[in-house]
């Protein structure tokens, strides 16, 4: 399996925010906290107005993982960008770093204080016990684990908005752009997220990633 | 006199307190700039679901993202 991958085909997008709706329904995301949300580029502009799903695009070569002053990101085998809640400190680099706005800090209190950072983990959960209620309430659903895509793009009605592993979803689109025409220029963010490679990035999944550990209990 | 001893006695004691404070202990044992310092996490399919097993983990996941393509699933 290769790199899990994003893509929001701009020609495609309606802005119903139903990827945004099931992200937050899904994970039961904290008033406050956008995961995903639907951007309009262009707004206004007759012929050139172009809507686009946006979340965490797990980009090979991460920004938000170089500027971590406590390296509390990792990535997954699968090409998976995630976090551990525990050592993450909030101080909001990875939002200045972030090309796409990912990061989320949940605020909260008088002064609004600012607490640990929250962005997408393509439904893959974090450095918990998969599917445990600890991996919930940190992160989320982990769908990955069940052998099932991203919400977000398993519920997009139009299907602008593809996961999964790069190959399937280049191919989809090829295909798309083939038969109406285009150019392919409709997959805004694409070559921002996974224009470069990192062989560090390799290096850091395979320190982040465990040797199979025994499994026990737990259900289907 | 006693009382002299007591307050000398106070003092030195005092200043080793507050020389304590001086003291700048570790609070990380093993940090490595650049190295991911979270707890490991496990591979998808290792969890209850799949227990293991990659190859059907892999083959359900081709499936799932061959199934957003609706032009396939449609006839020619």
């Amino acid at each position: 399996m290769a790199r899990m991958k994003f893509l929001c085909d701009t020609e495609r997008c309606i802005e119903c925010n139903g990827c945004v709706t099931a992200c937050k329904n899904e994970h039961e995301v904290p008033w406050g906290v956008q995961r995903r949300r639907v951007v309009t580029i262009n707004d206004g502009v007759v012929g050139q107005e172009k809507s686009l799903s946006v979340a965490c695009m797990h980009c090979s070569d991460a920004p938000c993982m170089a500027v971590c002053p406590t390296d509390c990101f990792y990535r997954t085998e699968e090409g998976v960008v995630l976090h551990d809640k525990d050592v993450c400190i909030g101080c909001g680099y990875c939002f200045y770093a972030c090309p796409f706005g990912a990061p989320q800090f949940p605020q909260s209190g008088t002064f609004g204080l600012r607490g640990k950072m929250d962005k997408c983990t393509f439904c893959a959960g974090g450095p918990e016990e998969d599917g445990s209620e600890a991996e919930f309430e940190k992160y989320g659903k982990n769908r990955l684990a069940e052998g099932k895509l991203p919400l977000c793009a398993e519920m997009c009605s139009t299907k602008a908005l593809l996961a999964g592993d790069a190959v399937e979803v280049s191919n989809i689109f090829r295909e798309r752009v083939i038969r109406r025409g285009g150019k392919g220029v409709e997959a805004i963010g694409w070559s921002t997220a996974y224009g470069k490679g990192s062989a560090d990035a390799d290096t850091r999944a395979a320190a982040a990633t465990a040797p199979v550990p025994e499994k026990t209990g737990g259900a289907q | 006199m006693n009382s002299l001893r007591h307050a000398a006695l106070l003092a030195a004691s005092l200043s080793l307190v507050l020389l304590g404070g001086c003291k700048e202990s570790p609070q990380v044992l093993d940090k490595k700039a650049g190295e991911y310092q979270g707890k490991v996490d496990t591979r998808p399919w290792e969890g209850p679901a799949y227990k293991g097993d990659k190859a059907t983990w892999e083959s359900d996941l081709r499936a799932r993202s061959g199934n957003q393509n609706e032009l396939r699933r449609m006839p020619d």
